[in-house]
């Protein structure tokens, strides 16, 4: 993308006053986008993303300036604009590039631009075909197909030279059921670091009609009622609940500055003995996943939490100044125009030894949350919120009638202990998750679980 | 040869190129010390043509790009459109606001220093409660430039200022956090004392809250919480989502939807607004409108497209998400328009209810296509009129418009958010809150 003199020079300019650390991460990204209501195209865009972000470190402050005029005048601009944020003699002078280049482990089979837009175009009618067919109650249908393909180049003044491929592909299809004045939605979004080998690997016709069987069963559905009790999390997307109220906590952006829940924690029990959790940037071709993160590094897989008990936090290497701990290779960013920080890739809480069956037949009454849509969480207090997509009620030991319009509020600290049972039926779910450094791709997962108590907040009231 | 030219050539019967230049700046300080400081500069052009009547796009950050192949993609793009919707490359229209001139003041670095310093000791001097603040500082600039083969040719610049602030309360084990900000046009309107002084006045009240009693109650909703919850539910209004049938306002027109005391007005003029514009992505120009006026439905919000569908006028919301994405509709300012009554008098009579200050998880927690929502949330209780003990961990629920429809006082205090979406604060009769 650029003259290794050019980078050279670039990166020695913005060391020029005294900082101890520069990295230039330069990009070029294509990404197609069809959208359909309907199964009636109404858009396709084709966006061509390409420029750099350079970064400088001085001890414990950091510099960042981002542009996508790559001409070799206005990055040396760029670099010595950053640099007089510093005053003071280099300390850095020469850098010799080591060039590495790795195996591709998740080499894209069918390559976005090798599939046609009408075969593109096709997958979308047929998933519309399919959720529309389920029902009469199904009154629309919203569909999005996306391929990014993804090259950087990262360099950086301890000679670090690498680059990396990603291609990624998602499919999301939301069904949407009209009954008796309701309209209740179902969604699904299956997706991964793969070209369009996804649809050989996917169900796209269960996929649709599960999309449009949730739609349906929640337009038919009770309000929920709200109160506290326990709370049966699905296997999937449930995983959403350990993403959002402990894994943003474990990231450095907050830990490093001493405000998360989680600070001091390491070596303590943080959760259930039943809990192990684990952020793995390197299954193969999953959403998360890539070969390097955006700092550089060969991805790896972290074990947060080993039998309820804390082993480590995600800390990208800005963060490893402001905080005794290892790197770990988990700094990553939307895009060139967002600063890396560290960030979760495919977090997951690991199988358990209950069944099922087991769960639901030893709970007297509480939710069975079967499929959970988005939540938040404040990291500083730990403070969340799930909304349950398709939810169930569980009386005597047997998932009884469905109920709608259910959030589930807790927090991370004190959810992970009330965790009581885990199943034997791990599986990952896709998502985007937004943080600082943009939205980028993560998988969510877990086998089915209960947590012992829990609030639930429903339209129905207390009664 | 010129682009639009090279389009002729090609088949492709109107052409319009988008361009958005800026400039942005960052700074982020942990207890009054700057941790990252952030500069950028972006060229960005989006470009969209109509051919055989369907509308493609393609968008670019490559400053070499070839004019040639991003328009054999625009076209393979446009090829497979099969939405039967009329598209336009808008001619003009007949009359632009002038809304003047963008600030041209250079803001040196140590006054942002000095500024940021000042927040930072006012909170912690506030109370020995405070733990930590964190500040951002933006400051962007913008210029956008839409210029077709219509021979339309328009131009519109926009400067800002954004200070946040989150503060962080500790009281044993027990954490707190609060946000304030404020968005300006010009640096010196900043009040960084008040709202030092407001976040850490929360952050240090919300401290040992736990959740209440499960029941129904009173609610009063704080102005911030009730833009974020508006701003949630905005897309009710967009015609092309009542067209397809994404909207419970379908065939709502000129019907009863709120309560009578309920107005809420779309203004692209308000001079402090997040989103002043005088003309929307389209070239069409933005004009003032009352979506609900005392609980009528009066308006929906439309892009060329949805108006055609509709046979009335483009309202001038045919905004983009973001320079790559295709035209959508968007709200500008909008806002619920406030009352007379004092904020304090919302609280008058309330034997015992709940102050709602904030709400969370707003993207997942209400359902856009019908306005039902259960959203995790915070505050006070009320007991005997007064703002007594602080919750959290609770949710509220209800419907919208519902909602609406039972509110019984509105304050003198609307206040925008972030995006560009502002309320008041409002007494509502009653909402079902979930706790312990």
């Amino acid at each position: 993308m650029l003259k290794d003199q050019v980078i050279k020079d670039v990166l020695i300019t913005a060391l020029s006053t005294g900082a101890d650390f520069a990295e230039i991460f330069l990009e070029d990204k294509v990404s197609n986008n069809l959208q359909a209501e309907g199964g009636v195209i109404s858009s396709a865009n084709n966006s061509h993303i390409k420029g750099a972000g350079i970064r400088v470190f001085k001890e414990k402050e950091v510099v960042y300036g981002y542009s996508n005029n790559l001409e070799t005048d206005k990055l040396l601009k760029l670099a010595s604009d950053l640099a007089s944020s510093f005053n003071g003699a280099p300390i850095i002078s020469e850098i010799i590039f080591n060039k590495t280049s790795s195996k591709d482990k998740h080499k894209a089979k069918i390559h976005p631009k090798d599939v046609s837009i009408e075969q593109k175009a096709k997958y979308i009618t047929d998933a519309h075909n399919y959720a529309k067919s389920y029902d009469e109650c199904i009154s629309q249908t919203r569909i999005t197909l996306s391929d990014v393909a993804q090259e950087i180049l990262i360099v950086n003044s301890n000679g670090k030279y690498v680059t990396d491929t990603r291609v990624r592909t998602r499919i999301y299809i939301t069904s949407i059921a009209s009954k008796d004045g309701q309209m209740q939605t179902g969604s699904e979004g299956p997706g991964g670091l793969v070209g369009y080998e996804l649809f050989d690997e996917i169900n796209l016709k269960e996929v649709a009609i599960d999309t449009a069987r949730v739609a349906k069963t929640m337009a038919e559905a009770e309000e929920c009622p709200s109160k506290e009790m326990p709370v049966i999390m699905n296997n999937g997307f449930g995983g959403v609940i350990f993403h959002e109220a402990c894994g943003h906590p474990l990231e450095a952006t907050t830990v490093a500055r001493g405000l998360s829940v989680f600070c001091g924690k390491l070596g303590t029990k943080i959760a259930s003995e039943l809990v192990t959790a684990i952020d793995d940037a390197t299954i193969p071709n999953a959403w998360g996943s890539g070969n390097i993160d955006d700092e550089g590094n060969p991805t790896e897989n972290i074990v947060l939490i080993k039998d309820g008990i804390l082993k480590s936090y995600l800390v990208d290497s800005f963060n490893t100044r402001l905080m005794d701990h290892e790197l770990r290779s988990c700094g990553r960013r939307e895009s060139y125009k967002f600063m890396p920080t560290s960030r979760m890739s495919n977090t997951f809480i690991d199988n358990g030894t209950s069944t099922f069956d087991e769960i639901i037949e030893n709970t007297e009454y509480g939710l069975f949350a079967a499929r959970l849509g988005g939540g938040s969480v404040n990291p500083i207090t730990g403070d969340f919120n799930f909304a349950v997509m398709e939810g169930y009620i569980v009386e005597n030991g047997k998932i009884s009638k469905p109920v709608r319009g259910a959030t589930l509020v807790g927090n991370g600290a004190e959810v992970l202990h009330k965790i009581d049972m885990i199943a034997d039926n791990l599986e990952r779910a896709q998502g985007m998750c937004g943080s600082s450094s943009g939205s980028i791709p993560a998988d969510v997962g877990q086998p089915t679980l209960r947590v012992s108590k829990m609030t639930v907040g429903g339209r129905k009231g207390a009664n | 040869m010129n682009i639009f030219n090279v389009a002729k050539q090609k088949g492709i019967e109107d052409l319009e190129l988008y361009t958005s230049k800026s400039q942005g700046k960052n700074i982020s300080a942990l207890n009054g010390t700057v941790e990252s400081y952030q500069i950028s500069n972006q060229d960005l052009l989006s470009v969209r043509g109509i051919i055989d009547g369907k509308m493609g796009y393609v968008y670019t950050e490559d400053l070499n790009e070839n004019t040639d192949e991003l328009l054999n993609r625009l076209i393979d793009n446009a090829k497979i459109v099969s939405s039967p919707d009329v598209e336009e490359i808008f001619s003009g229209s007949d009359e632009y606001t002038d809304l003047g001139e963008i600030s041209s003041e250079v803001v040196e670095h140590d006054e942002i220093i000095s500024m940021v310093e000042l927040i930072n000791k006012t909170a912690k001097e506030f109370d020995s409660k405070i733990s930590d603040t964190n500040i951002v500082f933006i400051e962007n600039t913008n210029e956008t430039k839409i210029q077709n083969s219509k021979n339309l040719k328009l131009e519109k610049k926009d400067k800002h200022y954004i200070l946040a602030i989150s503060t962080v309360g500790l009281l044993g084990e027990q954490k707190s956090s609060a946000f304030e900000f404020e968005v300006v046009k010009s640096f010196k309107d900043f009040n960084p004392k008040k709202i030092a002084l407001d976040s850490a006045k929360a952050a240090v009240a919300e401290l040992g809250a736990g959740p209440c009693k499960s029941g129904s109650y009173p609610i009063v909703l704080k102005n911030t919480a009730g833009s974020e919850i508006l701003s949630a539910i905005r897309g009710m209004f967009y015609a092309e989502n009542v067209q397809k049938g994404l909207s419970p306002l379908k065939d709502k027109l000129n019907e009863k939807i709120t309560g009578g005391n309920i107005t809420i007005v779309d203004d692209p003029f308000i001079k402090v607004g997040m989103n002043r514009s005088s003309f929307d992505d389209e070239g069409v120009s933005t004009s003032v409108t009352t979506l609900i006026e005392n609980g009528n439905l009066n308006s929906y919000l439309h892009n060329l497209k949805s108006s055609k569908i509709d046979k009335v006028e483009s309202t001038g919301n045919g905004f983009k998400a973001s320079v790559q994405s295709k035209v959508g509709t968007s709200t500008t300012n909008l806002y619920i328009k406030e009352n007379d009554s004092s904020f304090e008098s919302l609280f008058e009579g309330i034997k015992k209810g709940v102050y709602i200050t904030r709400v969370a998880g707003t993207h997942s927690g209400i359902n856009g296509i019908n306005g039902d929502f259960s959203l995790q949330s915070q505050g006070f209780m009320i007991e005997d009129g007064k703002i007594t003990t602080p919750v959290r961990l609770i949710t509220i629920a209800g419907n919208y418009f519902d909602m609406l429809s039972k509110v019984e006082k509105i304050a003198n205090d609307m206040k925008f958010n972030l995006t560009g979406v502002g309320a008041p604060s409002m007494l509502i009769k009653e909402l079902p809150v979930s706790g312990k």
